[in-house]
């Protein structure tokens, strides 16, 4: 039977090591949030059109307009995660989005046509994508699969803060100064905190 | 660390935590009210009148000012950790309201998690310094981590097990979503 201690460590790493790949996109794609304008990342890409037909389907004038939303998407074979929103009574706008690339899809109510424009994204707009995307309200799948991992890598935070921090103190020698590291962290958060 | 992984999970499951409040967003309290002389010329932008309000209620930060045309009322948010404030001039009445926003963890933990970069103001850069340290650090804990794996050899298995199923999950969504 393995020891606590054994399990603690055990765990650190190989939560570590699994969640590694989303500590990574965490820390680079702040940076890039932070300092925006060194990569780029606050410029609008074009948008290029992809097509534009005749289309008909009835729209809710008030609600939500999540379903018809969803319908159009299927329609167009462009199912995956979106916002839908009426920019004005008329017009039904529909931003299908992925890590990669928005699709905007208008519909006028008025006139009956769909129109659909690409806009691709930088790499540096990509990581930013995947840094603002989490919880469960996508419908596909995988959208709610990416949900749970981002859970999950706040959970893995979690563990390994605590786990690290038990690790530390079962290293007499490395007491002394941990207690300084681990203190003076909290006291400059603390006062920050209080301060700004 | 602690605090970016628990705001985190506060707004991916923000309706949840709403439902523990009465209200969707923290009540605003009026702090205080009162009168405004100072006049200013008309060439003051909105962000120099709110700088001097704020310097002259005591209440100089960080901040940021909205409203102000056609003679509307100017209304100065000045963001802090604890107790947000806002702040309302209007030129009409020569009078400011000053309320606060009622503490609520779930708002703390979002607002502490927005903030970043550098103004004027020396503390506010020092969190933001401290922002961009823990970027770096956690870059350099994810690298560090896989050398002191490797250097222990019982857990080379099962390390490279967790390791590539982490990439290989990482790599699959990110190409399909």
């Amino acid at each position: 039977m393995p020891s606590f201690d054994k399990i603690n460590r055990r765990a650190h790493l190989y939560l570590g090591l699994l969640l590694m790949p989303w500590l990574l996109m965490y820390g680079l794609s702040s940076f890039i949030i932070i300092h925006q304008s060194w990569f780029g990342a606050n410029k609008e890409q074009a948008w290029e059109p992809l097509f534009e037909k005749q289309y008909s389907r009835l729209v809710p004038e008030s609600g939500d307009l999540r379903d018809t939303a969803q319908a159009i998407l299927k329609d167009c074979n462009l199912e995956g995660a979106f916002w839908a929103d009426k920019p004005n009574p008329d017009t039904l706008r529909i931003d299908r989005f992925s890590f990669w690339d928005s699709t905007r899809l208008l519909y006028s109510i008025k006139e009956q046509k769909l129109q659909a424009q690409r806009q691709r994204m930088h790499l540096s707009q990509a990581v930013i994508r995947m840094h603002f995307r989490g919880g469960y309200g996508q419908p596909t799948v995988r959208d709610k699969f990416w949900g749970f991992l981002v859970d999950l890598a706040c959970i893995g935070i979690i563990i390994w803060v605590a786990s690290g921090l038990l690790m530390w103190w079962r290293l007499p020698r490395l007491r002394n100064w941990g207690a300084v590291a681990v203190g003076g962290g909290i006291l400059s958060f603390l006062v920050l905190i209080w301060t700004i | 660390m602690l605090m970016y992984a628990l705001s985190t999970l506060v707004m991916t499951h923000r309706d949840f935590v709403r439902s523990f409040y009465p209200s969707q967003n923290p009540a605003m309290v009026i702090e205080r009210e009162l009168d405004y002389s100072r006049s200013f010329p008309e060439s003051a932008t909105r962000e120099e009148i709110g700088l001097q309000i704020l310097r002259d209620i005591d209440l100089d930060g960080t901040h940021y000012v909205s409203g102000g045309k056609d003679a509307k009322p100017i209304v100065i948010n000045r963001q802090q950790a604890l107790t947000p404030r806002r702040i309302t001039f209007d030129p009409s009445t020569r009078k400011i309201r000053i309320e606060r926003e009622e503490f609520r963890a779930s708002s703390f933990l979002e607002r502490m998690h927005r903030r970043r970069g550098y103004n004027s103001y020396s503390l506010s850069n020092t969190w933001g310094f401290t922002v961009d340290l823990a970027v770096v650090t956690m870059a350099f804990w994810s690298l560090s981590g896989i050398w002191l794996w490797w250097e222990l050899k019982p857990t080379r298995g099962w390390g490279t097990a967790s390791w590539v199923a982490g990439l290989a999950l990482f790599a699959f969504l990110a190409f399909l979503l």
